[in-house]
């Protein structure tokens, strides 16, 4: 049994040298600089697991053990330019990551300008990652949670990248209630790829509000991001089969399919995300929850989202046992139902083989992108060092029956996970 | 025998004086004397060294966060009495507020007397001490009693 991939540890060895390399570079780029303090620190978590399913679709545990799926290393450098001035840079290796940083490239994460307005108002420009979620800040520093990774049914979309935009935040801090409220606002462009699908975000406005007063940590955060989102192989396969109908029939029936057409993409069409999110500690007992709701527009193929999580975790010495429910549910809007069903009236089913094909092809993305999943996740956290801690996970997922199966996903699987988060 | 009583009586009272003398601040944060900043309440402390505001609070001046090594005795007392985090969370919360690039944590300076020298040489330092580490050379804006 091969718990640890000595090709990957290699692997793993050349990206941290690279890193290094990157921050040479930044080093030598703020030299120039008259700055009197640099920091230079770093985070890695290395992890190994496996699933009791062999499964078609990408980014997942297959029957052998595998270091790639969650592996990551970071490297950030800050430095001050003058007393209100600093920049800072963050590259982060992942072992896969749905876009073009796979195989432990790194990408930059952060890299940005901070002015520091007054004591409580700060401004960031550059690339920074969005707020969107609780952790989202700090999603790859697996290190600063308890979990191997950040429960999949509210992160796993950018947790393996899409987390990071060029924009501009503003916070600001100031006490009330008892404790510490900061506010911000952010503004930014996010352009991508994810599992084969173009995304673009243009403009990505958030607002956040968090509350700190220790042991309790409240946290809001609502986005709007007007969408533009292609799936490649919805693009190459069934696209151009509607295009021709369209070419070839005249008004008003191939402005059904031009209708087709545009209910397969979503474009500029605006997506608005709601995140409530609670922490509590009571002595050795922690608590987590949060709850989160993507609204999606009425066109195109944008699915609303609801989707949440629960952990209670108990400290006994050095050790954090926890216990971590997770649920989602992904909704597929009518539009593009809709589209092909006015089609049939006009060209009915039985008429044209190719095109009831094409239509039948296209009505098959309902099962794979209304999803619905539910896991149950048990594991500890042993912080063996000071900024060391060795986690074991295990993770039992329920897919609702149809969904699972259309998308190559089992409907149960266990995956068990072992990993070393640092800090350095 | 009533000479023995009147130095007995004298000892206990002596005793009940001394008491809340013991108990006295056993934890200060310090700064420069040049520094304009008085005194800082104690949420201001907590937003300090939890890295939620960049500059002294009401001047507005640049701030330099010290902090002890993390065996020092100062450090724990500090951070679970006066800030009151457990030392495994404020090592979690420090993760994520660093890699965030919301902040930067604070300079780990070494103990009381490094921190002191630090303290003296830096007009923009800020950092905490073991109250018998203080004398007049340093400007005492905080008192954890």
């Amino acid at each position: 049994m091969k718990i640890i991939d000595f090709l990957y540890l290699s692997k793993l060895l050349k990206t941290f040298l690279q890193l290094k390399l990157l921050a040479l570079g930044f080093l030598v780029f703020i030299s120039s600089t008259p700055s009197f303090a640099v920091n230079v620190s770093g985070f890695a978590s290395i992890v190994t697991g496996k699933s009791n399913n062999e499964v078609a679709s990408p980014g997942l545990y297959g029957k052998s053990w595998s270091m790639r799926t969650d592996t990551r290393l970071g490297l950030q450098i800050q430095a001050p330019i003058n007393d209100v001035l600093s920049i800072t840079g963050q590259a982060v290796a992942r072992g896969y990551s749905y876009d073009q940083y796979d195989d432990y490239e790194p990408a930059i994460d952060l890299f940005f300008l901070s002015y520091q307005l007054t004591p409580d108002i700060r401004i960031r420009a550059g690339r920074l990652r969005t707020p969107l979620f609780a952790i989202s800040e700090y999603i790859p520093v697996g290190y600063a949670y308890p979990w191997v990774n950040p429960p999949k049914e509210v992160y796993n979309p950018i947790f393996q990248g899409l987390s990071s935009a060029d924009s501009v935040d503003v916070s600001y801090t100031r006490q009330a209630w008892g404790g510490d409220v900061i506010f911000g606002l952010q503004a930014g462009v996010i352009e991508d790829y994810h599992l084969g699908t173009y995304i673009k975000s243009d403009p990505s406005v958030g607002v956040h509000f968090t509350y700190n007063r220790f042991p309790l940590k409240l946290l809001y955060r609502l986005n709007t991001t007007k969408v533009t989102q292609r799936f490649s192989a919805v693009e190459t396969l069934l696209i151009p089969g509607y295009q021709a109908y369209e070419a070839a029939l005249a008004p008003p029936v191939s402005q059904l399919f031009s209708q087709v057409i545009d209910a397969h993409r979503t474009e500029d069409e605006w997506l608005i995300y709601h995140s409530l999110a609670l922490q509590y500690q009571q002595q050795d007992w922690k608590y987590d929850a949060e709850i989160n709701q993507v609204f999606a527009p009425s066109e195109g193929t944008g699915q609303d989202v609801l989707s949440a999580y629960v952990s209670v975790s108990k400290f006994i010495k050095s050790v954090e046992y926890y216990a971590l429910f997770g649920y989602q549910k992904l909704t597929l809007t009518d539009a593009l139902q809709d589209a092909i069903n006015n089609t049939y009236a006009a060209i009915p089913a039985g008429v044209d083989a190719m095109l009831d094909q094409l239509r039948a092809n296209s009505l098959s993305l309902y099962p794979a992108l209304n999803l619905q999943s539910k896991s149950l996740s048990f594991g500890l956290r042993w912080d063996v060092l000071d900024n060391v801690a060795l986690k074991y996970q295990a993770t039992y997922t329920k897919d609702y029956e149809d969904a699972a199966q259309t998308a190559g996903i089992p409907v149960d699987i266990l995956v068990n996970r072992f990993s070393v988060d640092m800090v350095f | 025998m009533e000479k023995i009583k009147t130095v007995v009586t004298k000892f206990w009272v002596m005793l009940v004086l001394l008491i809340p003398v013991a108990g006295y601040a056993d934890i200060v944060v310090v700064v420069n004397p040049n520094n304009p900043i008085d005194q800082l309440q104690e949420d201001d402390i907590k937003r300090i060294f939890l890295g939620r505001v960049g500059a002294f609070p009401k001047t507005g001046q640049p701030m330099k966060v010290l902090d002890q090594t993390r065996d020092s005795e100062a450090y724990k007392k500090f951070y679970e009495d006066v800030i009151g985090f457990q030392i495994r969370h404020l090592k979690r919360y420090r993760a994520a507020h660093i890699f965030s690039g919301r902040g930067v944590v604070p300079e780990i300076s070494g103990k009381n007397s490094e921190v002191k020298t630090k303290v003296l040489s830096d007009i923009h330092a800020i950092g905490y001490l073991d109250a018998d580490y203080v004398d007049e050379s340093l400007k005492v804006v905080f008192s954890h009693q």
